[in-house]
């Protein structure tokens, strides 16, 4: 269906080179996901309390109760979980977008998800009352969904969506939605409260029961996203060549942004809204792949992973006892990594 | 004498102006709350107040400075969130007094409903001074003695009046109940009056040790959990200061990582630190007591499992929670009559939630 798999290679010279490329991009796929095991471990052995890996060791494979069991298997297994999904989800949103809207500066924030699971999340604790974390989830992923949907409607208009447009679209309903945020909360100290606490972005309180409740969601987000590589290396030729190679773009686009919204919604409902990670994720990893997003897809998911997870873990230890919250280590540690690449190499191109 | 969530609302809108003005009052003095009496930081002078006798004009001293009021004032502006109670234990009515001015607080409570005589008081907030508003209602004396406001608020809202502020040495929302009703005093020309108001609320204190000697040493703390995130309360905070005046003792471990902070976040990994304790008083948004009890980590604390835990909330009808937040010569005994049953059946196992929480 895509123009690569019709592309007829016959110099052996080429065929070559391309098998090398291939095993190269293998290889650095097995560290990468070598390395998210370290940072998996690391992230089940450190914490605000001391525990010997012998202890954390025990009471992750045997239990036996007590205090070790409830710090590894209540809070240190669950959060583990919750930053591998949550690094995985925004990594492949960033990825997804940046392909979608052919624009290597696009954030998964840009089709207005986070504003809209925020101000979701503002309105149940403003008006309704809910204060407990785990009933955000389903008013973050209502918010994230209908904010797409409205940036959909507003950005199609007459014809079909393009890439500017929805941008636009996004920019503007983003903007809509702060202001209604910033109304409610002005104007509502519990609101102010609650709505501080989740905006912050940290996993330090995700429970193993949030973290159930959005397994679904990021499943299929993360089947459909890491299926659609070539369907979105064919949209990177330009609407009228991906047409004439008989790719459906308006259908591309479409399930492209619900898989977006998926992901990027149940992420920021387990941990609030982290940035950069979806900018700066796929951008760093599109420099090694190149710009083959069959490639570029499967490494956002386990980079996204990593950064988080590792975000998370110097959070826990740079002021230990105390933590930092993970999505302002993210903004730390990611800007002058993104500042250093951009400036060292020639941005890869969409 | 604080806002419900103080931290976070002091970390915030507020918290920015308070940081600003009480940033040279923001240390800490300890342990001040039974010793009002002897309290060298606020004096008063003038023509022979100190006698308690109304002779005006007067001059008190406080954070920003000295104010000088003329003559005895009739129409007070009681603005600092609790600064209406010394002022109806001295018989004093005020016009309007301070609130959040939201839905969810009233500064109106059972032990000082009496002194607006079944009338609702006109509320004017203290978050979001309106100056005009203020101005309008005429005050001839503005009080912000439980602090709150910074040293710009401080200077508008003395273009209507002689205004105030908190009394030297202390922080904001932290002032205990003898300073507080003392300066108060001075301020409307009953030092006397004030000290033994005082004096009465020590005494009270002083009975509920003496009913109960084997509270002596007993390990306690003030945690909190809104929105899935816990902190403890630290020293100064009146809710704590509440605790140390029956004669419990807070936490040493935690005590230190709180210090003089009104309160301090912790890692969940470190709630078994309040777990170990031997009685802990719980607080959580309205209606999620049952969600704190079951939450996975605070179910299996030991203070928690064995039933030695009250729990409250900042719901309005709270008034356990609200007269030992409000920490005031009013409140305190009404705290004690309320807190000293709760604590009894939290040592006895039987984890009551705190009256009002239906």
């Amino acid at each position: 269906m895509t123009m690569l798999a019709a592309d007829p290679v016959t110099d052996p010279a080429e065929e070559n080179a391309a098998a090398r490329r291939r095993s190269a991009l293998v290889a650095g796929l097995v560290v990468c996901l070598a390395a998210l095991g370290v940072v998996m471990l690391l992230s089940i052995g450190v914490g605000a309390r001391n525990l010997s890996p012998a202890t954390v060791w025990d009471a992750l494979v045997h239990g036996r109760g007590g205090e070790a069991e409830l710090i590894v298997r209540h809070l240190r297994v669950p959060r583990t979980a919750a930053g591998l999904l949550v690094g995985a989800a925004l990594g492949l949103a960033g990825a997804l977008m940046q392909a979608l809207t052919r624009n290597p500066l696009a954030d998964p924030g840009l089709l207005g998800v986070n504003a809209g699971a925020a101000c979701a999340v503002v309105c149940a604790i403003a008006f309704l009352r809910i204060t407990q974390p785990g009933a955000y989830v389903w008013f973050a992923l209502l918010g994230a969904g209908v904010a797409t949907v409205a940036v959909y409607l507003l950005g199609s208009g007459r014809g079909a969506a393009s890439p500017v447009r929805l941008v636009l679209a996004g920019t503007a309903i983003t903007a809509v939605l702060t202001g209604v945020i910033s109304a409610v909360v002005l104007t509502n100290s519990i609101a102010f409260n609650g709505f501080r606490s989740w905006t912050v972005g940290s996993l330090q309180n995700v429970t193993a029961s949030v973290v159930v409740q959005v397994v679904p969601f990021l499943a299929v987000g993360i089947v459909c996203a890491l299926a659609s590589g070539s369907a979105l290396n064919a949209m990177a030729l330009g609407d009228q060549l991906a047409t004439a190679l008989g790719a459906r773009m308006a259908r591309i686009r479409f399930l492209g942004i619900v898989t977006t919204t998926l992901l990027c919604g149940a992420a920021t409902a387990v941990a609030g809204p982290i940035t950069f990670v979806g900018l700066v994720v796929p951008h760093t990893v599109r420099a090694f792949t190149g710009p083959d997003n069959r490639w570029i897809l499967p490494y956002s998911m386990v980079v996204g992973a990593i950064l988080v997870l590792t975000s998370d873990v110097i959070g826990r230890v740079v002021l230990w006892p105390s933590e930092l919250e993970v999505s302002v280590v993210t903004a730390v540690i990611g800007a002058p990594v993104f500042i250093q690449i951009v400036r060292r190499r020639r941005l890869a191109q969409l | 004498m604080t806002p419900p969530l103080p931290d976070q609302l002091r970390l915030g809108r507020r918290g920015l102006l308070s940081a600003m003005a009480g940033g040279a009052a923001a240390f800490a003095v300890q342990g001040c709350t039974n010793s009002a009496l002897d309290d060298p930081s606020s004096t008063t002078s003038g023509s022979g107040a100190s006698s308690g006798g109304a002779s005006f004009p007067v001059t008190v001293e406080h954070r920003f400075g000295q104010t000088t009021i003329p003559a005895e004032p009739q129409r007070i502006l009681a603005l600092g969130q609790t600064d209406c109670d010394p002022l109806i234990a001295l018989g004093i009515t005020p016009i309007a007094i301070g609130s959040f001015a939201e839905k969810w607080y009233t500064p109106v409570h059972p032990w000082n409903e009496h002194g607006f005589g079944g009338a609702k008081p006109e509320e004017v907030s203290f978050v979001e001074i309106e100056f005009e508003k203020l101005a309008a209602l005429q005050p001839d004396l503005i009080t912000m003695v439980s602090g709150g406001i910074s040293q710009g608020d401080y200077k508008t809202l003395s273009k209507i009046a002689p205004v105030v502020g908190p009394p030297k040495g202390y922080q904001d929302s932290a002032v205990p109940y003898g300073p507080h009703t003392v300066l108060i005093g001075q301020t409307v020309g009953r030092e006397e009056e004030a000290k033994q108001i005082v004096a009465d609320v020590d005494a009270k204190y002083d009975a509920v040790r003496q009913a109960h000697p084997e509270w002596d040493g007993l390990t306690t703390i003030h945690a909190e959990s809104f929105t899935g995130a816990f902190d403890v309360l630290g020293r100064n905070a009146p809710r704590s200061t509440f605790l140390t005046s029956v004669g419990l003792a807070l936490s040493p471990e935690l005590d230190k990582l709180a210090g003089t902070q009104y309160s301090k976040e912790i890692s969940a990994e470190q709630l078994d630190l309040v777990g170990d304790l031997d009685v802990v008083i719980w607080m959580t948004d309205p209606g999620a007591i049952a969600d704190l009890q079951s939450n996975p980590v605070v179910s299996r604390l030991k203070v928690v499992e064995d039933g030695r835990s009250v729990w409250t909330t900042y719901v309005k009808t709270d008034e356990f929670m609200w007269s030992m937040d409000w920490n005031t010569v009013l409140s305190g005994p009404y705290a004690i009559d309320l807190g000293v049953p709760l604590l009894e059946d939290a040592l006895a196992g039987k984890s009551p939630i705190s009256a009002g929480n239906d």
